[in-house]
């Protein structure tokens, strides 16, 4: 929804959650207007201490209210920190926020100070109209053997939105890349859909640009990466490189996991398969900005491709991370994996 | 409880989704990793209040996590 709409619709819901058949249940509730990674489009965020403080009924209510449209997190106790400002929101939306840890491009071919100076796993990228992802790893296109990168759908085709030749930026345009001088490839437009896909990926490949330098198998820390493994083969400790949090580390809480829900800005996507991890600290293992990053083994064996999280979950109680196997991820692009 | 074969928990999954399939508050069904093998992962947006979900399927353990609402990032 547009801003307007989104305040529109928040004043409307805080009556409604003001009203006395809801009080006290719904003390706790804070509502806000929420900003999502599609520039424009705004969702209503709802937000409360803990699980307890905002009732599951009422969450149900709200989503009905909202036709899906909202952002529930349960914050824990919040403390006071720098303002994030977002460029080029003509009124001036401030979002409270973790400190930024800088670079936010990691393994680039700008910002970086490293031996090399080549695009690499992990780096900030994103579709032209999207805020900014990771780039999960390199791939060579079996049809022609061209050589691409590859991402979440949600990063590199707009959820759903991108065509045949749209330009992909490194950094990520929140990390101010700009069409005029930062394109590193351009998207394959054949990638499967999110909306009424059947494939159970969030994934799409794009073309790397002649000239833009990259090492395919830098995992930093003097790590290489290796060809895919399963995670049946018993394989429990995994890493990843994303945009927002670099380098993390935990470990695979459950396999072949079905009836996932996922919330987009385009609505609800039920998925089939997937992959669970845990962080292995107290610290996230991902954020938003992580999404598209590769999860690997210990030995650099990739795993899953990183795109969704819980707000809450897992043994720290800092959500969980959700990511497609890599051999499904391969077939439905038909791509191998370059190392 | 002591964590099953692949096999066992693939088919303790299979029982178990007739069980809960229909659970409002289901977000997840998969094979849960444990020390040792494996068991059954149910996620859910909150606990139900009028139902309980087993803690064992045919002498396969299962984890049940509340993991709220997931979204892409």
């Amino acid at each position: 929804m547009d801003l307007q709409t989104a305040r529109d619709l928040k004043q409307e819901l805080r009556t409604f959650l003001d009203s006395t058949s809801l009080r006290p249940r719904s003390d706790g509730i804070g509502l806000g207007v929420g900003v999502t990674s599609r520039p424009g489009h705004y969702v209503i965020a709802v937000r409360g201490q803990s699980e307890e403080a905002v009732p599951h009924d009422i969450v149900e209510m709200l989503r009905t209210r909202t036709a899906n449209e909202i952002d529930v997190r349960f914050t824990g106790r919040i403390e006071v920190r720098p303002p994030v400002i977002l460029p080029n929101v003509s009124d001036k939306v401030i979002v409270p926020g973790p400190p930024r840890r800088r670079p936010v491009w990691v393994g680039g071919t700008r910002g970086s100070k490293g031996t090399g100076d080549e695009l690499k796993i992990g780096a900030s990228i994103g579709h032209y109209t999207v805020g900014a992802g990771t780039l999960g790893f390199f791939a060579r296109r079996r049809s022609d053997s061209a050589v691409g990168i590859v991402s979440n759908n949600h990063v590199l085709a707009a959820e759903d939105r991108g065509k045949y030749g749209d330009e992909i930026l490194h950094p990520g345009p929140a990390d101010r890349g700009q069409r005029s001088k930062y394109v590193i490839a351009t998207l394959d437009g054949s990638y499967p859909l999110l909306k009424g896909g059947t494939a159970g990926v969030d994934c799409a490949f794009a073309l790397l640009k002649d000239g833009v330098p990259y090492d395919p198998a830098s995992l930093q820390m003097g790590q290489r990466l290796k060809p895919p493994s399963s995670p049946e083969d018993g394989q429990r400790l995994v890493s990843k490189i994303g945009r927002t949090t670099l380098r993390t580390f935990g470990h695979i809480k459950s396999i072949e996991l079905d009836r996932i829900d996922v919330y987009y800005g385009i609505g609800m996507i039920r998925y089939a398969g997937q992959v669970e991890i845990e962080s292995s600290s107290p610290s996230v293992f991902s954020l938003s900005g992580d999404s598209g990053s590769l999860i690997f083994g210990p030995e650099g064996n990739a795993l899953a491709l990183l795109f969704a999280t819980s707000p809450i979950g897992g043994a720290w109680k800092s959500g969980l991370t959700y990511a497609n196997p890599i051999d499904t991820v391969l077939k439905a692009l038909d791509v191998s994996l370059l190392v | 409880m002591t964590p099953a074969s692949l096999d066992h928990a693939r088919a303790a999954k299979l029982t178990l989704a007739g069980i809960v399939d229909d659970l409002p508050e289901l977000r997840g069904l998969g094979i849960a990793m444990l020390e040792g093998g494996f068991g059954v992962k149910v996620n859910l947006s909150c606990i139900p209040r009028d139902r309980t979900i087993p803690t064992e399927v045919d002498g396969v353990p299962v984890i049940v996590e509340v993991v709220g609402t997931i979204t892409a990032r």
